[in-house]
């Protein structure tokens, strides 16, 4: 029997360097607090995490971090925090006697046969397991649980801890800027990893989800993918690895090049987007490497408070932890 | 305000937003309204642009070509060169790395494909030359 523990990690350089964290939390790379809780085509890295660990069988998964929700409803910040339930939930299932809990920290998109790196840390007899891929070690340990016990600080004991050491072979993505996450959406579109678009592929590399209306005289040219409840306007182009998530509109005669429009997002009349991510009023533009906040709502907004948007996540996690838990 | 010449070269604050477009209307306005105008708009500050101020640009150009003048932007920083590539107008714009280069870039001939050791003379034909192709 196995469980596992899911970190959001919302950077993964926050815990190794406290301080670099500081620093950066107002950065590129710790936006939308984690990319790994950020939708690609239909549904975010640490939700496809959590439910091929759920296919492979194991038998709890606890996903704590950023999108944890406090006893007051709100969400949890700290990742710290997230550690310090991370160890509580260890000795959870030391207490249900389980013999390995996977524990990995989605600040990187990690696919791999769990079954098959559950197998090798039993092969390997040790209490702790590390995986590693062709790029170095990665946040991703099997533990046996009732022969490995941290107090508080589970990242740094697991991290001081000798361990044995598990190769990945699957795909791995460190999702450590929206750099990697345009790699990881067009790595979706090439089949380069097993991911799959939350829609339904219409023409060659076209995903269009349900509830999606286009207008006649727009033209989406594959490869792309309309998410859920999209509204694309008259003469609009959607091309090149573009992504409209969720509830998001498209104004007329607007242009979107290799880009990515989260959900419920406005993208204004005859705009040219290129190269970037947007996030209601948020262009983080790679070409220029520049993030930039428009304040102007006739250019972009946000078509719904974001915090539904979290809200929305933390329920399906929720229901994704509930189900899991109830075939323990 | 600083000139060069006949051309003159002007800063653009870090916000580009209703209140600070009025602001520097107010400023480029007589500028406009003069014969020939030769500007250089320096966006090196800008932070932020809204549609004002991508509209205050566009006004300024149409005005200042009314008027048989040219502007031009230099050192754009990345966030004004993001806006204006996202509202379709980057291209509209001749622009240049520094202001130097574009107050240069007014002079019909540069000054380096004059040859050093050439006749006094030469400076004037060339001048003609070109205005006679400009023609």
């Amino acid at each position: 029997m196995a469980g596992a523990i899911v970190i959001a990690g919302s950077d993964p350089q926050v815990s190794e360097h406290h301080i670099q964290a500081k620093t950066t939390s107002a950065g590129w790379d710790c936006w939308r607090s984690g990319i790994a809780s950020t939708p690609a085509l239909g549904c975010s890295p640490l939700v496809r995490t959590a439910e091929s660990m759920k296919r492979a069988g194991l038998t709890g998964i606890s996903i704590l971090g950023t999108t944890t929700v406090s006893e007051k409803g709100g969400l949890l910040p700290s990742e710290e925090t997230a550690w310090l339930l991370a160890a509580k939930e260890l000795k959870a299932f030391q207490e249900k006697n389980l013999d390995a809990v996977v524990i990995t920290r989605t600040g990187h998109y990690i696919e791999c046969e769990w079954q098959a790196l559950l197998e090798q840390h039993r092969n390997f007899g040790q209490a702790v397991s590390r995986a590693f891929d062709s790029q170095g070690l990665l946040d991703l340990w099997v533990v046996d649980p009732r022969r490995f016990y941290a107090e508080e600080d589970l990242l740094m004991t697991l991290r001081v801890t000798q361990a044995a050491e598990c190769a990945v072979k699957g795909y791995v993505n460190r999702l450590t800027g929206a750099r990697d996450f345009r790699r990881l959406v067009t790595d979706i579109f090439s089949f380069r990893c097993q991911v799959r678009p939350q829609a339904t592929e219409v023409r060659p590399g076209l995903w269009l989800a349900e509830g999606t209306q286009i207008a006649r005289s727009a033209r989406v040219v594959a490869p792309a993918y309309i998410g859920y409840g999209v509204k694309i306007a008259d003469d609009c182009l959607i091309t090149r690895c573009s992504t409209v998530e969720t509830n998001s509109y498209i104004d007329f005669g607007t242009a979107i090049e290799d880009s990515s429009v989260l959900p419920d997002t406005y993208v204004g009349i005859g705009l040219d987007l290129s190269h970037s991510v947007v996030d209601g009023g948020e262009i983080l533009n790679l070409h220029h490497e520049v993030r930039l906040r428009i304040s102007d709502p006739v250019v972009m907004r946000r078509l719904s408070p974001g915090a539904q948007q979290d809200r929305q996540m933390v329920a399906e996690m929720k229901e994704l932890a509930l189900s899991s838990t109830e075939k323990r | 305000m600083l000139t060069s010449g006949p051309v003159v070269i002007m800063q653009l604050p870090e916000e580009l937003n209703v209140t600070e477009v009025h602001n520097f209307m107010q400023e480029i306005g007589p500028l406009l309204e003069s014969n020939r105008p030769r500007i250089v708009l320096e966006c090196s500050q800008i932070r932020s642009m809204e549609s004002a101020g991508v509209e205050m640009l566009l006004r300024c150009l149409e005005e200042v070509l009314k008027r048989d003048g040219d502007l031009k932007l230099a050192a754009l920083s990345p966030q004004a060169e993001v806006i204006l590539e996202l509202m379709r107008v980057a291209r509209v714009f001749e622009s240049f790395p520094t202001s130097d280069e574009a107050a240069r870039s007014f002079n019909a001939i540069p000054a380096d494909a004059i040859p050093q050791d050439a006749p006094w003379y030469s400076t004037i034909f060339g001048d003609l030359g070109a205005l006679k192709q400009a023609s």
